[in-house]
């Protein structure tokens, strides 16, 4: 009787596991409350932070629209462990260098927050040199 | 006094080391995740002795788990400021963490109802004793306390949002 009960809890609790590892959205923690997975935004501008920091890394971007006026976008990357093995460093993104992003816009109303991001310089070349322009050269999410 | 916390860790030395040494996150979570399971795990055979679960284990054998659970709760705390030192904005304003801590206090409180009023008299169970309805009242909030703290804190990084982009 307790024998059961406990085979049927732990597999219970197992194939919970696998349920959550299997969901693709579960990356380390899930964007998807905060980013629309479904949208996809494209924005070219200059970078005016880049916060190399714990527990996530941050890159700040103004975009000039046809009229001028300027908006900051805030690109959620990954730790900055991850971004480090792939070969991101705090200067990898200098104040004023020029980048393309496209990646999921945040979901709060009126805000401009950009997250699983791929990311080029402006010429479309890889922001890493020596890297390639595909997921596996992007920075980690 | 939340704020005032906030003031003086925010920019402070040990808020720059952990901001910075990349490796250090990584690290405090699997020690985390480690206090995390010597205290829980400690905590669920002490609790569901005492609300009569388990008749055969000696009550008094299972309070020498405690040791165990303090050793879980310290690591816990150590690298949970850590944690809140790295990220001070992002925490102070996050409701999970708030009700987090909370919880932990009222667990600290029916913790030392254990220790005062339960560990005292436990010498004299028996496997025939029935434990008294205060045994089974802290045990089963101790249990569902810790519970509620776990998914609290789990649930940290999916509500409110990243605030700690100072640096």
């Amino acid at each position: 009787m307790n024998t059961k009960r406990l085979i049927t809890a732990a597999s219970l609790a197992v194939s919970l596991g696998v349920a959550m590892v299997m969901t693709p959205v579960f990356a380390h923690h899930a964007s998807g409350p905060f980013y629309d997975p479904d949208r996809r935004v494209e924005i070219e501008g200059t970078v005016k932070r880049f916060v190399f920091r714990n527990p996530h890394a941050f890159l700040f971007v103004e975009v000039a629209d046809a009229s001028g006026a300027i908006t900051e976008w805030q690109i959620e990357l990954g730790a900055p462990v991850s971004l480090q093995r792939t070969g991101w460093t705090p200067d990898t993104l200098p104040m004023g260098m020029v980048v393309k992003v496209t990646g999921q816009p945040s979901r709060a109303d009126g805000s401009t927050g950009l997250c699983c991001v791929r990311m080029t310089k402006q010429d479309g070349s890889p922001v890493l040199s020596g890297g390639r322009v595909e997921e596996a050269a992007q920075p980690p999410r | 006094m939340l704020d005032s916390v906030v003031s003086f860790v925010d920019g402070s030395a040990l808020n720059q080391w952990v901001v910075a040494a990349y490796w250090l996150w990584p690290i405090l979570e699997i020690i985390h995740f480690f206090g995390l399971s010597l205290l829980f795990g400690g905590l669920l055979v002490i609790d569901l002795r005492l609300a009569g679960h388990f008749r055969r284990l000696d009550p008094v054998a299972t309070h020498s788990l405690v040791p165990a659970v303090l050793l879980g709760f310290t690591m816990n705390l150590v690298t949970g400021i850590l944690f809140f030192f790295g990220d001070p904005v992002t925490y102070a304003n996050n409701a999970a963490f708030l009700l987090k801590m909370i919880l932990i206090v009222f667990a600290g409180l029916n913790a030392l109802l254990y220790y005062w009023k339960l560990s005292p008299q436990m010498h004299t169970w028996t496997a025939q004793t029935s434990p008294p309805l205060i045994a089974k009242v802290v045990g089963y909030t101790s249990l569902a306390l810790w519970t509620a703290i776990l998914l609290c804190g789990r649930l940290i990084p999916y509500v409110g949002e990243y605030l700690g982009t100072g640096n």
